[in-house]
């Protein structure tokens, strides 16, 4: 089920405005569209429509996607066996529905101009040239392919189309086929495309033949336009070179927050519901009970975060995140793949959606665990992007674990003992190869990976000691409690020296992002800066915590740190 | 569309070598057929117009003219074409009235040549569409070797060199080891690309992965041909050759980190002597003697014991030197052989499961082993023979060929250490700036802080000067030029040259 909300504004798409300025996004609408023959899927904005072909469920598509128009999953699973390893693999086939308008797929850039009459070029990200190139761009980590037939012309309904076959048999879990229909017309090509095992393809071909035998083009409501990944992001001023009121920034975020709901909202399958509640909305096809249940969570987790962590201070509103709660594996799995790359979930940057599924492990699950890495991800991007660009990866990932095993739907949070990272720092001690914590506060991840070759494992004890400083534990030792709440306050001071000395190379991160890839490209372009200085990040903030430890203060507490499991 | 493909160098006479063969380039009679420009790094340019000049080739592209040297060049082959002869000697004129030439050191009759290089070229214009009609990987080569089946859309030609050199490190390997092949199973199974790209896309992979054996199954390797670089290609295979033949002494084991990579190492460097078709092994390996020289200049020094017993990335570098130390000592090498394969058969060696339930040993096993299999008592022993090896690097380890400090330079950047490999690049350039390969010129530029100068400038049109029909060198020179008001045009044309030779150099480009 899905309600559809109706603004009284015209455009679906957000103009492009690539200029230093933050882009003021028009109000957006859901299209008026005409109803769908029954057991048809129909699309007005892309253009064409096809007969839903039994055994096969519509997945939704993510926000940043711009060329995917549909993607549908099979629920008949297929298997193969190799014969020499015994090793199985299962497959449920896919097709996918993908229109590639040809001004998009000419020329990567936009160029426009602003209020001085600049020109500014736009880089659209992952723009393709043709099937080809976007099947060497998605299809990465899925194996090798290639081009197993020569490719066939055909005429369908006075529109030329090309099939192509690929195979792919190296490095992948199972030897797949890849059959891609291309329609040709006058603007746009439209591929449609399935994949299925290749010793069970004459069985998946006879499953996607209604929709083969069906597809056909109508006329769309407008000229297909294909916007840039940097309007889906929308700026939020982090961008600007100039220091940004704030005002400004609160304006634009809530604004953004209104674009993101609503194209998530508009691209929900007939199966899939939403809901706004507290701070968070939720898009889900799973049951409702585990979505109202995740809904409370997340919410708690993010009261939590803000009580536990709002002394960092930054940024005032943190825009709602939506959460996607798929059914079960199989439809996350599938929604994840996309033909966008790299939403969501990254280390450096996380994207407009939090994406978590129902799995049979139940509440205390990698799954929640998984989201809850997600949240605390996006707390911190959202309210303090500059440190999350350039905390050490020990300290983010610490605390990103710890986080992870909370939970947060009853009254109090509940928290389950890291037991394998407990289990990992006792064998360390037992075996005498630990690290000094002293050694440990000032350990570049260069040198936490050199000295991870051998028998010693500072990233685990790295995270130990977060987990050690935000435990109760540290109630009962003078010189650790509140330390960590001091060492990211101190760190914090040290950042913002470090953006005054760099503004320059920052400043030219900001203006390369802006007409790039955004948010996402400056919170990359921001830790390579960072990575570089951290020795020297680390060890100021060190200086400015701990320069009145005495050796004896250092030795107490590495006693009591070992203790503590 | 180009149509071009890699091949590496092979020692055949090419139809330019023969300068009597003036009329070569003469038109047919009646019209132009087609011409044909085979490069000796293999790549087959079919669209192009061809003149023959006295020391290079001009190519027209609709976007402009490109020398390209002689000494690139295999052959130029024209559809069609007219063979004359035109005597420069009195006494080649003498014998040409009479109805004879001299070719190919003998004198024979003028019509009997005109046959032979007829039909020669007829044999290199069909070979050539046969490598054209071969280059998508649906319509790959099979070639069946001494010891491995090969699968590639490299021409023939060019592969033939990395066929050769394979069976022989096979046979020397058999000799050295006593292997022995499961004749119920197949022949290992080489997958040979020809550009880098095809590689990652067929073989499907990971970033940063020259090239793989696949383990498990069927075995397979998977490798691609840099036309920039064909001896390190040879390297590249033979290392996961090395992980094949290790295989065949025990198929249920996996060799331990030490001694498994460093022994792939150590017959990574080898050659083939093309005249006895014997591998020449023990040579040195430029690249990691670079990285462990650089190392011990800075005060770091592997410990022997360490290395043996953990895994790490010195097992490439260090663990190497070691084994050669070890290998080219007559009665040292003796006990090393049966270390190592003792490792994977004597029943008094420690086994445990490892990954892929594959047998394995540890750490401490493999240094008990090694010492018992080397007679070293214990560990004072150990350290003698430590200190026996750090002095067998520095006194008996030294570069080799001419390309040595730009082996370093590689092998720098590829440590990540692009401040080290930046200053070894103009060492290496500052000495030997025409001597130098492309490769080498681009790679320094890639590398240079300010690469819009003239000093970039020149290095850029040194690359392309050494590999003009380049794309990429080319696309790189051309955006720079392109800013400058004097070099606009020219800029623009480099470009327009490098797109028509690849449609995709720009979003190829990007990942520079």
């Amino acid at each position: 089920m899905r309600t559809l909300i109706l603004t009284t504004a015209a455009a679906l798409a957000i103009l492009p405005a690539a200029s230093a300025t933050p882009a003021a996004p028009g109000p957006v609408a859901a299209p008026q569209k005409k109803k769908a023959p029954k057991g048809y899927h129909q699309d007005t904005r892309y253009g064409f429509k096809f007969k839903q072909p039994a055994k096969f469920k519509n997945i939704a598509v993510r926000v940043r996607e711009e060329w995917l128009a549909a993607k549908y999953v099979g629920t008949q699973q297929f298997t193969y066996t190799d014969s020499k390893t015994g090793a199985t693999a299962n497959h449920y086939p896919e097709f996918m529905v993908i229109a590639m308008p040809h001004a998009a797929m000419e020329d990567g850039t936009q160029v426009t101009k602003d209020e001085n009459g600049d020109e500014n070029v736009v880089k659209i990200s992952n723009p393709y040239r043709d099937y080809d190139d976007l099947l060497k761009r998605t299809f990465q980590g899925q194996g090798g392919f290639f081009l197993a037939e020569d490719p066939v012309e055909t005429e369908i309904d006075g529109v030329s189309v090309e099939k192509r076959t690929y195979r792919s048999d190296k490095l992948s879990s199972a030897p797949l086929t890849i059959e891609a229909w291309i329609y040709k017309t006058e603007d746009v090509d439209y591929v449609v495309h399935v994949i299925g095992l290749t010793n069970h393809w004459d069985a998946v071909d006879k499953l996607v033949t209604p929709l083969r035998t069906t597809f056909e083009l109508i006329e769309k409501d407008a000229p297909l336009r294909i916007t840039s990944n940097l309007e889906a992001q929308v700026r939020l001023g982090r961008l600007s070179v100039d220091a940004a009121d704030k005002r400004e920034v609160r304006s634009a975020a809530v604004k953004s927050e209104k674009v993101i709901h609503e194209k998530a909202i508009n691209k929900l399958p007939d199966d899939w519901d939403h809901k706004l509640s507290g701070r968070v909305l939720t898009v889900y096809s799973a049951d409702k009970k585990f979505a109202n249940r995740v809904q409370k969570h997340a919410n708690n987790l993010l009261d939590w975060m803000d009580d536990n962590f709002g002394f960092l201070g930054g940024s005032s509103y943190l825009r709602k995140p939506v959460i996607r709660i798929c059914r079960d594996d199989a439809e996350y799995f599938a929604y994840l793949a996309g033909i966008n790359v790299g939403n969501g979930g990254g280390y450096l940057y996380v994207g407009e959606e939090l994406v978590t599924r129902w799995d049979s492990a139940g509440w205390s699950g990698a799954a929640v665990d998984r989201l809850n890495n997600q949240i605390y991800d996006y707390w911190m991007q959202e309210r303090n992007f500059d440190l999350k660009t350039a905390l050490p990866q020990w300290i983010d990932t610490g605390l990103k674990r710890l986080i992870s095993y909370s939970r947060h739907d009853s009254r109090k949070p509940k928290w389950r003992l890291d037991a394998n990272l407990i289990a990992y720092g006792k064998g360390l001690a037992r075996s005498g190869n630990t690290v000094d914590l002293k050694d440990l506060f000032t350990m570049t991840e260069k040198e936490m990976n050199e000295l991870q070759q051998g028998e010693s494992k500072p990233h685990f004890e790295g995270w130990l000691l977060v987990n050690y400083l935000s435990s109760p534990e540290i109630k009962r030792h003078p010189l650790a409690e509140g330390l960590l709440g001091t060492y990211l306050r101190n760190m914090q001071t040290v950042i913002k020296e470090i953006e005054k000395e760099q503004k320059r190379k920052l400043d030219a991160a900001r203006r390369q992002a802006s007409k790039g890839d955004g948010e996402r490209e400056y919170a990359a372009l921001r830790r390579q800066i960072f990575e570089k200085m951290e020795k020297e990040l680390l060890q100021r903030t060190f200086d400015l915590t701990f320069s009145d430890f005495s050796d004896g203060d250092w030795k107490d507490l590495n006693t009591h740190f070992r203790k503590a499991f | 569309m180009l149509n071009a493909l890699a091949i590496g160098t092979i020692a055949l006479a090419s139809a330019t070598a023969h300068p009597r063969l003036a009329g070569l380039n003469a038109p047919a009679p009646g019209g132009q057929g087609r011409s044909i420009l085979i490069m000796k790094d293999g790549r087959i340019f079919t669209e192009f117009g061809l003149e023959q000049g006295t020391d290079h080739v001009e190519v027209t592209l609709e976007a402009g003219k490109v020398e390209v040297a002689n000494e690139l060049v295999e052959i130029v082959l024209k559809e069609g074409q007219e063979i004359t002869f035109t005597p420069q000697t009195d006494e080649e004129r003498e014998k040409y009235e009479k109805g004879f030439v001299r070719f190919n050191g003998r004198w024979i009759k003028t019509k009997t040549a005109q046959r032979a290089i007829e039909k020669e070229l007829k044999s290199r214009m069909e070979q050539a569409e046969e490598d054209l009609a071969h280059q998508e990987w649906r319509n790959k080569y099979e070639t069946e070797a001494k010891h491995f089946r090969w699968f590639h859309t490299t021409p023939q030609r060019v592969t033939q060199r990395f066929i050769d050199s394979s069976d022989a490190y096979y046979d020397i390997f058999k000799k050295d080891w006593g292997i022995k092949r499961n004749k119920r199973k197949p022949k290992l199974s080489i997958n040979f690309y020809n550009a880098e790209a095809e590689y990652q896309q067929v073989a499907g992979a990971p970033p940063g992965a020259l090239a793989y054996f696949m383990f498990l199954g069927d075995y397979d390797l998977n490798a691609f041909y840099d036309r920039l670089d064909p001896d390190f290609t040879e390297q590249v295979v033979f290392h996961e050759l090395g992980h094949y033949l290790h295989k065949l002494i025990d198929e249920q084991f996996n060799y331990p980190h030490w001694p498994g990579e460093s022994l792939c190492e150590y017959y990574g460097g080898a050659r083939l002597n093309e005249a006895t078709g014997k591998l020449e092994v023990g040579l040195i390996h430029n690249g990691r003697l670079a990285t462990i020289k650089g190392q011990m200049a800075e005060g770091e020094k592997i410990e022997l014991e360490k290395m043996i017993t953990t895994r790490g990335f010195e097992d490439y570098t260090w663990g190497w030197s070691f084994v050669h130390m070890l290998m080219q000592d007559k009665s040292r090498r003796k006990n090393f052989r049966k270390f190592f394969l003792g490792l994977a058969t004597d029943k008094k060696v420690k086994r445990e499961r490892g990954g892929m339930n594959l047998k394995t040993v540890s750490g401490e096993e493999v240094l008990r082993y090694f010492m018992e299999c080397m007679k070293i008592p214990d560990r004072d022993a150990l350290r003698e023979l430590e200190k026996e090896w750090y002095t067998y690097i520095d006194e008996e380890l030294d570069f080799d060929g001419e390309n040595a400090l730009i082996w370093e330079a590689k092998t720098a950047k590829s440590l990540g250490e692009r401040d080290k490999a930046r200053d070894l690049y103009k060492k290496a350039l500052s000495e030997n700036f025409d001597g130098a390969p492309a490769k080498a010129h681009y790679e320094y530029w890639r590398l240079m802080e300010e690469q819009e100068g003239s000093e970039a400038i020149k290095h850029l049109r040194a690359a392309v000067k050494k590999a003009p029909l380049t794309p990429r060198y080319r696309w790189k020179l051309g955006g720079i030029l392109e800013k400058k008001k004097k070099t606009k045009e020219e800029g623009a044309m480099n470009k327009a040259i490098a797109q028509e030779l690849d449609p995709r150099v720009e979003r190829s480009s990007l990942f520079d």
